[in-house]
């Protein structure tokens, strides 16, 4: 089965996204700076009357930032709703990629790269990453962990 | 059609939605009998129900969701299963409960009728016992229901009872024929009264305020183009482009904006309803129902609104004779307030009960295996608060109908967390329970000064705002002091503590103190006042707000962020958070207001006052309200424009006034030392300058004015402060004056006509 891939890169890495998500790509779209925010939020978009998050993927992927780099690609994608845009250094073509060239992570990537990285896909020549960018909005709490003390661990007996 | 109509129109369509909801959980629950998720979602839908019921009194849809609730939690909790017989008797109880809500539609009275027997097997059920027959095909059961459409409408209790047993001889086909006209009447008034409002689904509201807010902004774009091309067809269809968008704006927000009254028009019943129950004595006070908020936020907070007023009534008020006892008012106060504070509507529910029996959550924390006994002694009040917030912690052993049964505190906190509220509650030992409920306005246009720092632009509310001051430090007077390493500044012989924006917001970066005049803008965050010190200030505009999300939830200083007219993004500045950042509030959250103050802000019996003197040593006020702002002019740069005075101010010609010329018994103003401070009113569009001999201070005084009698020219009247008679400038009058004085020479009118309203 096939399935149609984005391409990107951000520093030397090459990734992939399954281009479904994929709403619009913009380029050179103003950014606001939201002082105090974490890192890898670049800060706010504008588009077209909704605010959308950017999402400085060398900050996110902790890639040396390119100097050369003078113009961002905004990929603006849709998930579950909610809209984000991960600002990146090319774009380039769709490619419509078989399950058979994928192979998962090998099992001495980090913990934390792992969650980032679903697998690559064996291209001739170079290893397209296959970005989870499901995970990039950060889990929720669930309301009622909120509301617990910190020292409550064992689940609660209700009559 | 009434409000009451309303209400119980609204409790209709919610209570099928509930059924219609209840109908789709329950068959799915039969394919999956073990989801627990889908047990709890039935058991607070019918919970629901039955609370909604007890505000109407339809003690029928009560009594059987209240069965059916019982059966429930029995199975929520897992000491009973789910199978066949209970699944048909709960679907049998979701009939009858239909039956219900259709005659209430007919008639807006709940059909009378005998549920004894169902409510009987329903408890049965939840007792652990077996039912020895299915009661479904029983015709005893049903002849009850066919008796009861003829006691509808008007009969009293008393009535329908006689009528039951009437009705019992009477023959089928006559009831038959009951039927007809009954169900012929509920035809009639299906096509009718109830022209049910259209529902919109709220995203597509959203979607389409979204795109209003783009019009507005497009509108903004466009309209400097005017200015440029000085072509008439070309402005007037600008202008009615103006106009429309204008126009569409304050619809949409109409649309989505209702007062709290609505909602809260349902708890005088539901109180008193509730304080019989418990035979307590309940007198409500409801305080600002006029504050207004999305519809949506007012759906979200029913629920809990309406659990928090139980639960007050039911544990925090004493019985009668307690309250007597405690040397208090036999009849307790639950008082509602709502209002907005820095964008936020605050709503409080305050009773003064005994308060929150600590002890009671104490022993609760132990039995419940949370803590041993030594660690919940330790426990400090407010700490003790926080375990009420948990799934299923009732300090009620006794299931009532009205609390106990664990659907408590967790939810209501869910509810309003979800919409991005918080909950505090404060309850001093033996004095009352104060709920604060805050609720954001998460769509909402508000007024909000736009300043700029570090070439971005940020929005400050204008709630928040005091005054704005701009302190040259260039000049001798001013200076910026050091109090032990905190920077304040002297505001009328006040210290005001400073903070620098771009120091809040890059903690890195120190501020060189230059000559350079300062912008700053005076807040008022919760409790504290200070100077925030911005690079530009640029104008007044509503904007309207937008939710940060997930990604910049927690980032401290902002509550939001809005769109600016050239398409860029501002951040909302959050005056508390900012204020509390850096330590100038960090202990403003654990202070309940003082609820004598919340009221008296709430009723606004006084008025705010700028005072200042005239030449002679004349203490003159105007009304806080008409001042836009408060500049000092340099009397060398006052110009003659024929036999008026101006001042270029802020790019603009701005017309003197000498105040003292227009009051009888004062003399001319006359600057000190060459300057003069001048007031500017909101007038117009003109821009004015009240020239006075110097000002003095914001003042709150009654808004009943003594009335000068014979009226005086230029005073509206006058006002009390202390032992000080102050008199209160009548600005219209003085403005109408000096046009009467001007009026005859040839020159052009140049006050607005506005201004003669």
């Amino acid at each position: 089965m096939y399935v149609d891939y984005l391409t990107f890169t951000v520093g030397q890495l090459y990734f992939g996204i399954p281009s479904a998500g994929v709403l619009e790509i913009n380029k050179n779209l103003e950014v606001t700076p939201v002082p105090g925010s974490a890192k890898f939020v670049k800060g706010l978009i504008n588009l077209r009357g909704q605010l959308v998050p950017a999402i400085n993927m060398h900050q996110y992927l902790g890639v040396e930032q390119s100097q050369l780099a003078s113009q961002s690609i905004s990929i603006i994608l849709s998930v579950s709703g909610k809209l984000v845009s991960l600002q990146v250094d090319t774009v380039g073509d769709i490619l419509p990629l078989h399950e058979s060239t994928f192979e998962s992570a090998p099992s001495n990537l980090s913990e934390a790269s792992s969650k980032l990285i679903l697998g690559g896909h064996k291209l001739s020549g170079k290893l397209l990453l296959v970005f989870d960018y499901k995970q990039i909005f950060p889990t929720e709490p669930q309301a009622n962990q909120l509301n617990q003390p910190s020292q409550l661990k064992q689940p609660l007996i209700t009559n | 059609m009434d409000s009451s109509d309303d209400i119980l129109l609204e409790f209709i369509l919610e209570a099928r939605e509930i059924l219609d909801r209840l109908d789709i959980d329950f068959v799915a629950l039969e394919k999956d009998i073990s989801n627990e998720k889908l047990i709890a979602n039935i058991f607070r839908a019918i919970h629901t129900l039955k609370g909604s019921s007890g505000f109407f009194a339809f003690k029928r849809l009560e009594k059987i969701s209240h069965a059916g609730e019982s059966l429930l939690g029995k199975i929520r909790d897992g000491q009973l299963r789910l199978d066949e017989i209970k699944t048909n008797k709960l679907l049998e109880a979701l009939d009858v409960l239909r039956e219900l809500i259709e005659g209430i539609e007919a008639t807006k009275l709940e059909p009378p009728g005998d549920d004894a027997q169902l409510i009987k097997d329903l408890l049965i059920l939840a007792s652990g016992g077996e039912l020895v027959i299915s009661t479904a095909s029983n015709p005893e059961t049903l002849l009850p229901k066919v008796e009861s459409i003829t006691g509808h409408n008007d009969a009293t209790e008393m009535s329908q009872g006689l009528m039951a047993h009437s009705a019992q001889t009477l023959e089928l086909t006559n009831a038959s024929q009951q039927i007809k006209e009954n169900s012929s009447n509920i035809e009639h008034v299906r096509s009718g009264e109830i022209s049910a409002p259209v529902k919109v689904n709220l995203e597509v509201l959203d979607k389409l305020m979204n795109l209003v807010g783009e019009m507005v902004l497009a509108r903004n774009r466009l309209l400097p183009f005017t200015n440029q091309y000085l072509d008439l067809n070309f402005s007037s269809a600008v202008r009615n482009i103006d106009l429309l968008t204008l126009e569409l704006q304050e619809r949409m927000m109409k649309i989505r904006m209702q007062p709290i009254a609505q909602l809260w028009s349902k708890f005088p019943r539901l109180i008193r309803d509730v304080s019989h129950e418990c035979g307590k004595n309940v007198h409500l006070i409801q305080e600002g129902g006029d504050t207004e908020l999305d519809k949506s936020l007012i759906d979200a907070i029913r629920d809990p609104l309406v659990h928090l007023i139980r639960n007050s009534i039911d544990h925090s008020i004493e019985l009668p004779q307690a309250r007597i006892a405690a040397g208090k008012n036999e009849a307790a106060t639950l008082a509602l307030r709502a209002k907005h504070e820095k964008g936020m509507v605050v709503i409080e529910i305050a009773d003064d009960g005994a308060g929150i029996n600590y002890d009671l959550i104490r022993n609760r924390v132990v039995d419940k295996g949370f803590l041993d006994e030594a660690a919940a002694i330790r426990l400090t009040d407010s700490e003790l608060i926080d375990y009420l917030f948990l799934p299923g912690f009732s300090t009620k052993s006794v299931i009532t109908n009205l609390s106990g049964r664990g659907v408590g505190m967790d939810v209501v906190k869910n509810n309003i967390t979800n919409i991005g509220g918080s909950i505090e509650i404060f309850s001093p030992r033996g004095q009352g329970t104060t709920v604060r409920l805050k609720i954001p306005l998460t769509l909402a246009i508000i007024p909000a000064l736009i300043v700029g720092c570090e070439n971005e632009s940020y929005a400050i509310p204008q709630v928040s705002i005091l005054e704005l001051v701009k302190l040259d430090l260039s000049l001798e007077e001013n200076s910026i002091e050091d109090f032990y390493g905190v920077k304040v500044f002297r505001l009328r012989e006040k210290l005001v503590p400073l903070l620098f924006l771009s120091e809040r917001l890059d903690a890195d970066k120190k501020e060189p103190l230059g000559d350079a005049a300062l912008n700053i803008a005076i807040l008022q965050a919760n409790d504290v006042r200070f100077g925030l010190v911005v690079d530009k200030i640029f104008n007044i505009q509503d904007v309207v707000v937008k939710p940060l999300d997930s990604f910049l939830k927690g980032v401290p200083n902002f509550s939001g962020a809005t769109l600016l007219g050239n398409g860029r993004v501002a951040l909302i500045l959050d005056i508390d958070g900012i204020a509390a950042g850096a330590d100038l509030a960090a202990k403003s959250q654990e202070i309940p207001v003082h609820p004598a103050y919340e009221a008296s802000e709430m009723q606004s019996e006084e008025v705010a006052m700028l005072l200042f003197d005239l030449a002679g040593g004349h203490r003159m006020a105007i009304p806080l309200d008409l001042v836009e702002r408060i500049a000092s002019i340099d009397e060398s740069e006052i110009q003659k424009n024929g036999n008026r005075e101006v001042v270029h101010y802020s790019n603009e010609i701005m017309h003197l006034i000498r105040v003292g010329e227009y009051i009888d018994g004062t003399q001319t103003t006359r600057g000190v030392a060459g300057t003069l401070p001048v007031i500017i009113p909101r007038v117009g569009s003109g821009l004015i300058g009240l020239a006075v001999q110097c000002i003095h201070d914001i003042v709150f005084v009654s808004k009943h004015l003594h009335i000068a009698n014979p009226p005086q020219k230029g005073i509206a009247g006058c006002a009390l402060l202390d032992d000080l008679i102050i008199n209160v400038i009548d600005l219209d009058e003085i403005l109408v004056m000096r046009n009467m004085r001007d009026g005859p020479k040839p020159y052009p009118e140049v006050i607005d006509v506005n201004v003669w309203h």
